[in-house]
């Protein structure tokens, strides 16, 4: 399904264009800071720190793509990202300290990973705006 | 709230689309109003009582009233 096809207005398809386009680069330059660390600059800590402002930067920049893209939807929209804001949040601080107890108490093996976290925020997120269109269709 | 936006729409024979274009909102909001499973706005109901050339209370309706 395109953005178009979810709401025609002009402004939507602009910030969902914008959106889309921010996060697929602090999403790439996320990969790079972490491979790039491990494969292409072994060790090199200025080029890290480099690869790590780039991915602040961009993260910035994404954050406000989000809230343009939030302020161009309609009432019955904005709604539906709230409550799939809260319910991420809310997931996230919940699945979060859980998953700290679970790496500090040694039940899972290896130490805790954000990764994992920015996953399951993520599916949290999609699920909860499948969800609220879901309801309100 | 009921409402009788469907009813108007109806009546000047616009679609979904129609409207929410008139509207400024996409065409998932009207329908989610005219099924009453989202009440719009002071301003939204105001913007569908000039549109209409009705007084709000003309379209929608307090059901606990």
């Amino acid at each position: 399904m395109t953005c178009e096809q979810l709401d025609s207005r002009p402004a939507v398809i602009n910030t969902t264009k914008q959106l889309a386009l921010w996060t697929g680069a602090w999403v790439g330059s996320a990969a790079l800071a972490t491979l790039g660390h491990q494969l292409l600059w072994t060790n090199n800590i200025s080029l890290s720190l480099i690869a790590i402002a780039i991915n602040l930067l961009l993260g910035m920049q994404m954050i406000r793509a989000y809230i343009k893209h939030i302020k161009a939807l309609d009432e019955l929209q904005q709604k539906v990202q709230i409550e799939a804001a809260a319910i991420t949040a809310g997931t996230g601080i919940v699945a979060g300290s859980s998953y700290s107890y679970l790496s500090n108490f040694g039940v899972i093996q290896q130490e805790a990973n954000i990764a994992v976290l920015i996953v399951i925020m993520a599916l949290a997120y999609i699920a909860a705006i499948i969800i609220g269109m879901w309801r309100y269709r | 709230m009921k409402n009788r936006l469907k009813v108007l729409r109806a009546e000047r024979d616009w679609t979904q689309a129609d409207l929410a274009n008139a509207l400024g909102v996409s065409r998932q909001t009207v329908n989610a109003i005219e099924k009453g499973k989202f009440d719009p706005s002071l301003p939204l109901a105001f913007k569908c009582a000039r549109l209409f050339n009705l007084a709000i209370e003309e379209i929608f309706e307090d059901e606990n009233h």
